[in-house]
């Protein structure tokens, strides 16, 4: 009789991380906060090239 | 305006009340009056949310704010993507939960009825006075523009508003929300590409950008720290969140809609949605606003952009004007060339020439306004309101003006049915039925609601009728909005985070929040409005939590 498959525990881990709906909210709030700092930066090099500084 | 303007601006009155009205049909019911049935998808709850903040004078004012002060107004926004994320992960989850029908509900739930009865009071006056004014100002500028006396204007809007606003309840309010901001949406990119098309031949956009850029109006940041300066990235990190966090996490007029959710998801999405396109959607309002000022360096902008008061200097002060538009003429042609030759060569002269040139038209504009001014006194002229709509009516096409002028039309519509349905829900659920009528049947509140809601739209256009009289008290109701934000943010902060404040500790911590807002603002007159709100939010937090304590402190020892 063949041993019963040792379950990744890695994997079940991380399959229970990806559907925590918390996580994955934290997840969307960070990537819009991410998004906010990308416009900060884009609309500072848009002054930078465009602006009276430049 | 042409015939097919005025066709276009009533065929956008008439779908915007049709949609409206088919989109709530069904049978009535008090639940789906003031929280639609809780059917509502994220991506109509969200365009209501950015059309309800959207009143007229954003759209035309923020354009206008474009070419005077270029893109320096976009800090402002920098705080609402921070505080929608705040909002959506601690206050929607709350209010969803609760399974309330006004944000001041849940304050009764979890301090007492005094306490929210407060809260809906503040509301009440806040909001009250800003919907009388989101008439008004929108009113005042588009009689000028459309050469019509005020009153057919806020007559006309308010009856469409309340039309179907009280058959249809929220759910109407909210659909035409969305459609508004749509005719909003198409109305700005159409001005954006008359403005780019409207460029000389030969000068691209690139050009225009280069030479708005030297004249300083695509400085979007500002580092420097400056308590007195409005628009800085500090005063927007900061003081923006804040002002953010009160409005769309505690006003009734943005509560209520991600209370009509199918569920917090859509909720969640919904206030997402405002945080990531907000910024690049005022960035564009500006640039279009950016894009015509470098479009009035080639073609002749008037002397002053208000029509009346043009026309009225034109007959009272003759000859002084004939003088002051001999001169800007000029200093119209020299800029002209200035720009010209900057674009041939990009030299640091040319750019001093153009500078400068640019400065001599600035003087001749500021004896313009100082005549303007003579008899009513500093300070009381302003026509940053009248650029864009000088611009659309001289410049743009038949058609497409007719519906830029529904833009702002649809503008103003959005945000006065979304507050005449707020502040009727408040009125009905935290004091008619709280505490005069509480056993009131369906009948009784569907009643009572028509009737309040046909009530704050009579009050609306009484006070937009009569606020031309109020002069300076204008301002004054705009402060007094202003005061309110920070100490109501924070008896919502005390009951979102703080478990152990006590009901008094709230109540007593937002009156005296509240006092020292008005305090900070007489003591520090200087200070930028938005840092009032960190201020009054931190007072009243303080204050509850330092109440608490001592009555905890009392009881513990009464208890021993």
């Amino acid at each position: 009789m063949e041993p019963a498959p040792v379950p990744d525990d890695r994997r079940a881990e991380a399959g229970r991380e990806s559907s925590d709906p918390s996580r994955r909210w934290n997840f969307i709030y960070f990537g819009v906060l991410i998004h906010l700092a990308f416009w900060i930066g884009m609309l500072w090099l848009f002054a930078r090239i465009f602006g009276s500084d430049s | 305006m042409s015939l097919i303007d005025w066709l276009v601006l009533i065929a956008s009155f008439v779908v915007i009340v049709g949609y409206g009205l088919r989109r709530s049909r069904g049978e009535w019911s008090v639940h789906s009056y003031v929280s639609a049935g809780k059917q509502m998808r994220w991506w109509v709850i969200g365009l209501s949310i950015m059309a309800t903040q959207a009143s007229a004078i954003t759209f035309i004012g923020t354009t206008s704010q474009g070419f005077v002060d270029g893109l320096r107004f976009v800090q402002f926004y920098f705080g609402l993507p921070i505080a929608m994320v705040l909002i959506a992960a601690v206050a929607a989850p709350a209010f969803h939960r609760s399974g309330v029908r006004t944000a001041y509900e849940y304050l009764e739930n979890r301090f007492d009825a005094k306490t929210r009865t407060l809260a809906s009071w503040v509301f009440l006056v806040q909001r009250g006075l800003g919907v009388g004014l989101a008439l008004y100002a929108p009113a005042v500028v588009l009689s000028v523009i459309l050469q019509v006396p005020e009153w057919p204007t806020i007559v006309g809007m308010v009856i469409l508003v309340a039309t179907y606003t009280v058959l249809g309840g929220i759910r109407a309010v909210m659909w035409a929300d969305a459609l508004q901001m749509a005719i909003m949406f198409a109305g700005i990119v159409i001005a954006f590409g008359c403005a780019v098309f409207g460029l000389p031949d030969g000068v691209s956009i690139r050009d225009a950008l280069y030479l708005a850029g030297t004249a300083g109006k695509l400085n979007a940041i500002d580092t420097g720290f400056d308590w007195t300066s409005r628009y800085t990235l500090w005063s927007g990190l900061i003081g923006a969140t804040f002002l953010s966090l009160a409005y769309f996490g505690t006003d009734q007029s943005q509560v209520q809609r991600y209370l009509t959710a199918k569920s917090l998801d859509h909720s969640r999405i919904s206030l997402l949605f405002n945080a990531v396109v907000k910024v690049p959607l005022q960035f564009f309002i500006l640039l279009t606003g950016v894009l015509v000022f470098s479009f009035f360096l080639f073609e002749p902008p008037p002397l002053l952009f208000h029509p009346a008061e043009r026309n009225r200097l034109e007959q009272t002060e003759t000859a002084a004007m004939a003088r002051l538009e001999g001169r800007f003429s000029q200093a119209l042609d020299e800029r002209r060339g200035a720009a010209g030759r900057l674009l041939e060569s990009r030299g640091s002269v040319e750019t001093e020439a153009f500078a400068a040139s640019e400065r001599r038209l600035g003087e001749v504009r500021e004896e313009a306004v100082a005549l303007a001014e003579k008899d009513s006194g500093p300070g009381s002229y302003s026509d940053t309101n009248y650029i864009f709509l000088t611009f659309v009516l001289a410049y743009l096409p038949p058609g497409v003006i007719g519906l830029i002028i529904a833009g702002v039309f649809a503008a103003a519509m959005s945000t006065i049915s979304s507050e005449l349905n707020s502040l009727a829900t408040a009125t009905v659920v935290d004091h008619y039925l709280r505490y005069i009528r509480p056993g009131l049947g369906e009948q009784g509140i569907k009643r009572a609601l028509h009737w309040a809601t046909l009530g704050w739209a009579a009050y609306a256009a009484m006070f937009a009728a009569y606020a031309g009289r109020l002069g300076s008290l204008i301002e004054a109701v705009n402060i007094v909005g202003s005061l309110f934000y920070g100490p109501m943010l924070g008896v919502f902060v005390l009951a979102f985070v703080f478990r152990r404040v006590s009901a008094d500790g709230a109540f007593w911590g937002t009156a005296f929040g509240l006092v020292s807002v008005w305090g900070t603002r007489r003591a520090v007159p200087g200070l930028a409005f938005l840092w009032l709100n960190p201020v009054g939010c931190m007072a009243t937090v303080l204050a509850a939590l330092a109440i608490s304590g001592r009555g905890s402190r009392s009881n513990g020892r009464a208890s021993n």
